[in-house]
């Protein structure tokens, strides 16, 4: 029963949420997610729209970055609207 | 007389249009000198095995090259893991390995999915490529990574030094890279924006000065912020498309997306002894249609990759139905990464049937989405809530499990009633204790459940880490008749 304390305190230990901010929402995600995840995450619609190639994500800068883009704690990402109709991958 | 004046206005008008020309190029570039010199650095990153572009990075960098000037590419990390078929290629990582080659690539900084073909094949890639892999913050320990520095120093023409550093990110839960720990086993990593800083002596005697980076935007801007003395950062990890390239405190700071659709191109000119003009642009390979054919010829090869067909195990029947494909596939993720429970969603299990001669492909089919595995402690009653939305999905069975049973009860209206959990044992779920369960990605995201623990990917794909299992010669002779998840009254899936 101590043997399975310690390894849960471990796996605990190990375990950090990223959280990122998608246009006004805060969204916790686990560690490692990619943009994907979070945009899953942050909206059944949006995620559709995202996937039909009406609305595109973009960073805090106004970068356009990719579904499969990695993120760091506390990363801003921000969803517009977009003319093309072609799926981003 | 009318016909001279049409002869002279032609020339005149043309020439006309020339000086506006370079009045216009002047207003945004110096002019040239005597003694200047000017590089061209073509870069990309997160290519993640999307190879079929580089026929046109040839040609674009071919050209450059024949044009005679100082002309460089670099490669900001992360060619590895996106691609089954360039990933799966066997020896691991050979496809890229030879392109990089071939594409004459100056220098590389490793992204974390360069460790995804295991430490041996990445060092066996650097024992054979032409270029140095360059990182500031990786150390060796043994001294046993081929081609691994913290720097460069290129030349140019005239004598101009050019000094390259390289880093590469880390967690900060485990402050390793982004790839699963035993792929790094033996490397130690320190902190990117330190390591950085220490390179500040580069500075000195070299005219250029710049980093290549696998750290994402954001922290490149950072990273611009507390090293003012850089002349620029060719960055990759967050596939952001930058373009033009934006100036952060005075540094040049570009990253080319990802995926080869875009080359990216920064352009330095350096005079008396430094940079007195840099500007970075982005070429979208979509719009560009000559190639090198010689790549292009690589490239067909490599996309025919024979290794797809191979048997990767043998079953002694076919193994058919979402029970027993999501049981073998739960049961992959539950042994390889030492898991108590492990789910599969249905719409995630792509084939009806396996054959008794699994391939490669079969595997790919079966699991196309590239979804990792993403580890979350829970309890009895969080996996009961993560039952309850699958199920209120379609009112069905919808996840697949392995380490448990559990039993859906519902009224007639299929309304959930109570959700019973049993070990495999047949013994009911310890209500206190905690449990490592693993899922993919998309459920990690898409499903509503409780769980106190926000989780963790364990940098592997569920489709990898079925072919792990299979190709450690699993045992398949459990999969059929097999059920795990039931229905109470039965559903129309419910077949046993």
């Amino acid at each position: 029963m101590g043997g399975d304390l310690l390894i849960i305190i471990f796996f605990f230990k190990e375990t950090i949420a990223m959280h990122i901010n998608v246009n006004d929402k805060t969204v916790e995600v686990f560690s490692g997610a990619c943009v994907r995840d979070v945009l899953r995450k942050y909206s059944k619609i949006t995620w559709t729209q995202m996937q039909k190639g009406s609305k595109a994500v973009f960073d805090g800068r106004g970068h356009e970055v990719a579904l499969d883009g990695e993120l760091s704690e506390g990363a801003r990402l921000l969803i517009r609207r977009v003319r093309r109709q072609e799926p981003r991958s | 007389m009318s016909g001279a004046k049409r002869l002279v206005t032609g020339p005149l008008l043309l020439l006309g249009l020339l000086l506006a020309g370079l009045a216009c190029f002047s207003c945004a570039s110096a002019p040239p000198l005597a003694g200047d010199t000017r590089i061209v650095i073509f870069h990309f990153n997160d290519i993640h095995g999307k190879i079929d572009n580089f026929a046109k990075v040839a040609a674009i960098v071919g050209n450059e090259r024949r044009g005679g000037g100082d002309v460089f590419l670099f490669c900001a990390g992360d060619n590895f893991t996106g691609n089954p078929v360039i990933d799966q290629y066997e020896p691991p990582g050979e496809p890229m390995l030879e392109l990089l080659n071939r594409l004459g690539v100056d220098l590389l900084t490793p992204g974390n999915h360069e460790f995804d073909i295991g430490l041996e094949n990445l060092k066996s890639f650097a024992a054979r490529s032409r270029f140095p892999f360059i990182s500031a913050n990786i150390s060796d320990g043994d001294a046993s990574f081929p081609q691994l520095k913290p720097y460069v120093i290129l030349e140019a023409k005239g004598g101009i030094r050019i000094a390259v550093f390289g880093v590469i990110q880390i967690e900060p839960g485990n402050g390793l890279p982004s790839t699963h720990p035993d792929k790094v086993k033996g490397l130690r990593f320190s902190e990117p924006l330190q390591a950085a800083i220490k390179m500040k002596k580069l500075r000195q005697g070299n005219q250029v000065f710049l980093a290549l980076t696998h750290l994402g935007y954001a922290i490149d801007r950072k990273l611009a912020e507390r090293l003012p003395q850089l002349d620029a950062i060719i960055g990759g990890h967050s596939h952001t498309r930058v373009d033009p390239a934006e100036t952060v405190n005075g540094v040049l700071v570009a990253q080319a997306g990802s995926d080869n659709r875009f080359l990216g191109r920064v352009d330095l000119l350096v005079r008396n002894g430094r940079v007195v003009e840099k500007k970075g642009m982005l070429i979208d390979l979509k719009e560009w249609h000559e190639e090198d054919s010689e790549v292009k010829a690589m490239i067909v090869r490599f996309n025919q990759n024979p290794a797809f067909a191979r048997v990767i195990a043998v079953a002694p029947f076919a193994i058919e139905g979402k029970e027993a494909l999501g049981s073998l596939m739960t049961d992959s993720m539950r042994q390889l990464h030492n898991l108590d429970v492990a789910f599969q969603n249905e719409g995630g299990i792509r084939l009806n049937r396996l054959s008794e001669e699994i391939t490669l492909k079969d595997v790919y089919t079966l699991d196309p989405f590239g979804n990792q595995v993403v580890e979350i402690a829970m309890s009895a009653e969080d996996i009961r809530s993560l039952i309850r939305d699958s199920f209120r999905k379609g009112n069905e069975i919808d996840l697949q499990v392995s380490g448990i049973r559990y039993t859906v009860r519902t009224d007639s209206e299929r309304r959930i009633q109570s959700i019973e959990l049993s070990g495999a044992d047949g013994r009911p779920l310890p209500e206190d204790k905690v449990f490592k369960v693993g899922i993919s990605s998309y459920v990690a995201s898409s499903y509503n459940f409780s769980h106190k623990d926000p989780g963790r990917a364990l940098n592997s794909t569920t489709a990898e880490t079925l072919i792990h299992f299979l190709e450690g010669g699993a045992d398949l002779s459990i999969y059929r008749n097999i059920q795990r998840a039931f229905q109470d009254p039965p559903g129309r899936n419910d077949r046993y």
